[in-house]
């Protein structure tokens, strides 16, 4: 069989004859809950019809402009509780579905089959995502109405609902991939929602910022606008300008629901996937070319002033991985045994020696993303480069210092988890809670007269308006210096007692 | 034919399955025999590649469980020693989900699950909802479950426990027939006279290693160095006991109360018939006359410590 028709025929047993797929849906159709629950759901949206078409109508003759807003408002309100109905769906379904599986200890069935994690995590998917678009066809008819009364365009609502399902997918992706990391389902659920209130929260700050940015300098909405379940209405038909095309923004939109749900489940197909796995490499892969595209982006739409060290803090967010990446111990799988301090080809393999490697592959990705996104806006490639290898050499120290942490850690119980967990405590008890001291301090400082202790922090260029960049750059270069010298001597300890290991015995 | 070498499995640095090694063949019903926490689920689970061994190989039919996991899942049935059943499906509905799962062609399904209900004589159930099984049922709905692909080796983690005196039985039986059938069969346990009673080669694991594994018959003989005889006389029995010890090859006896006495021989089953003969003709009047066989129970007893990990 040829190599195509091997991929044709895994995306065809994947996508369109899934097992798993068919037996959720057994379940998940069986009895009278769905009747009921459909039906509630439906009296709830034709309900909410019928008061408005009555209130609207006892309200006697009004003008037709003003009908029109009325109808607007209707589709509007509508739409957002479309966009409600997803954000409390999907992450309520999803979750439950491996960490479920897990506590049945059927997992294990499963995965004594010929089966890959990716079949399996798309008949996940896919179950779990098609109830929450089942019940957006639902409101079809409702919507319709909305067209019908004038409120809104067939090419209104198809662009909303084009868009609610991309947000589902989004979610649906989130919280499928907690739930493999999750214990128990309560706290997978909890999660989820936790994932999708900073989704949504991120979404909608960025529209209503993006929006008025818009609004003030006449251009077009741009496409993350799209991606936020309230904003639907200001959505409908915006488009953007890429060189002399235009592509219409729920095209975009599709794109970002695609690719993030790609990297959801890749990482979800990494966290059940054992040594080796061809989902792990895929996954690291993805993440830098990721973190490229992302600096170029963000990079690109902020592009001036000191934005070109912005790869300090896109490269930030990584914090939440890192215990993963670097930490290790022979209580779990193959892949996170010790297999050394530093290895390129690891990196992308995704065992302990290469969680240096890969963390400067993504600060790399980041600081070359991030000067060609603000080159683009300014036509200035590389600027202050002077300056910005000293903030270069504080964000190599960070991430090496915060690397060798977790090799310190690690060499110190035999646990995976042990050292995770107290990589975390590190995090809180070193990052976190002297940000909020020294945020205090200098907002006490900044009065005249007082000395700004802002250059002393080890943080600092994480403040990216607290300091003028020629101004902070000798404090980021001495302490970029003194961390990589601090994580050269953990991560060297480490190595030694990870090759020494303290012998334990039987018990 | 399943081949396993020197397979281990480290925990922490505790060493949970040391060096295990041995072969079986199609027809095999390997009894894995060993106390709670010797390391017969954990070699079981590195054998249906959900684990992976700290070092060592095993193939099954040419394919590595490390290099080629999903062949070897092709081949094999894996029935843990807990259910992981889903009580909101039927029971065709299980199986047919299994069958997906292992890519039974969908014409072939109705068939398949007709074919695994009957042997597994569940087949009025077939309609009924897996949470209304009994235990016996959901354990023997396990098996077919492990069965819907036709795999050439089953690897069945204490399929007995928690089962009654007939479901106990029916089981037996069960595995029995899938040995017959041509399949390789480990079953572990630590319930020994359950496994006597149809395994064919036995394996007997202490802390993670291996004492002895071969066909039963071969192991009991490797522990029982001597022939041991047990004669019951109806008279003269410590008269009979003391010409016995002068007759060649006897190594011991042991009166055993007036009319009964134990030897240990080392000759052959010749010299054997022969002691016998000799008494006889001596006009020593023997009620029985019989060699005393150690069980399995005895060897495992012999062989291990009750050492855990």
């Amino acid at each position: 069989m040829s190599i195509v028709a091997g991929w044709l025929l895994r995306n065809k047993e994947a996508y369109l004859t899934n097992a798993s797929t068919a037996r959720d849906f057994r379940s998940q159709l069986r009895g009278n809950r769905p009747l009921l629950l459909w039906g509630t759901y439906l009296f709830i949206l034709i309900g909410f019809g019928t008061l408005f078409y009555a209130v609207t109508s006892s309200e006697g003759t009004m003008s037709v402009a003003s009908l029109q807003r009325e109808l607007q408002g209707f589709y509007n309100t509508i739409m957002n509780m479309l966009g409600l109905m997803v954000v409390v769906v999907s992450p309520a379904l999803t979750p439950t579905t491996i960490v479920s599986e897990r506590q049945k200890r059927s997992l294990d069935l499963i995965f004594s089959a010929p089966v890959s994690t990716k079949y399996y995590l798309v008949g996940k998917m896919i179950s779990s995502y098609r109830y929450t678009w089942m019940l957006l066809v639902l409101s079809l008819p409702v919507t319709s109405v909305c067209v019908v009364l004038g409120g809104a365009t067939w090419t209104d609502v198809l662009t909303g609902y084009a868009n609610l399902s991309f947000i589902g997918i989004i979610l649906t992706s989130i919280a499928l991939a907690l739930s493999t990391v999750a214990i128990k389902p309560v706290s997978a659920i909890v999660w989820s929602y936790f994932a999708t209130f900073f989704v949504v929260m991120f979404t909608w700050t960025m529209a209503s910022f993006l929006s008025f940015a818009s609004m003030r300098s006449g251009r077009e909405l741009p496409f993350l606008v799209s991606l936020s379940p309230f904003n639907q209405l200001n959505a409908a038909g915006a488009y953007t300008q890429i060189g002399w095309v235009q592509i219409p923004n729920f095209v975009l939109a599709g794109l970002t629901a695609l690719l993030v749900s790609r990297i959801m489940l890749l990482g979800a197909s990494s966290v059940l996937s054992p040594f080796g796995a061809l989902d792990t490499k895929s996954l690291r892969v993805h993440g830098l070319v990721y973190m490229f595209v992302v600096a170029v982006g963000v990079g690109s739409a902020l592009g001036s002033g000191s934005t070109h060290i912005l790869y300090t803090w896109i490269t930030f967010p990584l914090i939440a991985i890192v215990p993963i990446i670097t930490c290790f111990g022979w209580d779990l799988e193959k892949k996170f045994w010790p297999d050394g301090w530093f290895s390129i080809r690891a990196a992308i393999v995704g065992t302990p020696a290469g969680g240096l490697p890969y963390l400067l592959g993504l600060l790399a990705g980041a600081f070359l993303g991030s000067n060609l996104g603000v080159g683009l806006a300014t036509m200035d490639v590389f600027p202050d480069l002077h300056l910005q290898l000293c903030y270069l050499t504080w964000a190599l120290g960070l991430w090496a210092f915060i690397w060798a942490i977790g090799r310190g850690c690690s060499s110190l119980y035999n646990g995976v988890k042990t050292a995770r967990t107290l990589q975390a405590v590190f995090f809180l008890v070193f990052l976190t809670v002297p940000s909020a001291a020294v945020s205090m301090i200098v907002a006490f400082t900044s009065q005249p007269g007082l000395v700004d202790p802002t250059p002393l922090w080890y943080l600092m260029p994480l403040y990216p308006l607290g300091l003028p960049l020629a101004e902070g750059a000798p404090g980021a270069l001495a302490w970029g210096l003194l961390m990589l010298l601090a994580a050269l001597y953990i991560g060297r300890k480490a190595e030694h007692r990870a090759r020494n290991p303290k012998p334990r015995g039987r018990k | 034919m399943l081949d396993v070498k020197q397979l281990c499995k480290d925990y922490s640095g505790l060493q949970a399955v040391q060096g295990v090694s041995f072969q079986l063949h199609p027809g095999d019903v390997f009894g894995f025999i060993g106390s709670n926490g010797a390391g017969k689920t954990t070699t079981i689970r590195m054998l249906a590649t959900l684990l992976e061994p700290t070092s060592g190989t095993a193939t099954l039919n040419g394919a590595d469980i490390q290099r080629d996991p999903m062949e070897v899942r092709r081949q094999i049935g894996y029935m843990p020693d807990f259910f992981g059943l889903y009580d909101d499906l039927k029971v065709w509905e299980y199986l047919d989900f299994f069958a997906g799962i292992y890519r039974v062609p969908p014409r072939e399904r109705p068939q398949v699950i007709d074919n695994v209900l009957e042997l597994t004589d569940l087949t009025v159930k077939r309609q009924a909802y897996v949470q209304t099984l009994s235990r016996g049922m959901q354990q023997r709905l396990c098996l077919a479950r492990c069965l819907v692909h036709d795999p050439a080796m089953l690897l069945l983690d204490e399929p007995a426990s928690g089962l009654d005196p007939r479901a106990r039985a029916e089981l037996k039986e069960l595995i029995a027939e899938l040995g017959r059938m041509g399949k390789i069969v480990i079953v572990s346990s630590h319930i020994l006279p359950e496994l006597a009673d149809f395994c064919n080669t036995v394996g007997i694991i202490e802390r993670g290693e291996l004492l002895a594994w071969g066909p039963v018959d071969t192991i009991i003989r490797q522990i029982q160095a001597h022939r041991s005889i047990m004669i019951r006389m109806l008279e003269r029995g410590p008269e009979a006991a003391e010409f016995v010890s002068r007759l060649p090859s006897v190594l011991a006896v042991t009166p055993r109360g007036s009319h009964e006495i134990q030897i240990e021989y080392a000759g052959d089953l010749e010299g054997q018939a022969e002691i016998l003969a000799t008494l006889v003709r001596d006009g020593y009047r023997v009620t029985d006359f019989r060699e005393e066989q150690a069980d399995l129970e005895d060897v495992f007893l012999r062989l291990t410590t009750g050492a855990v990990q």
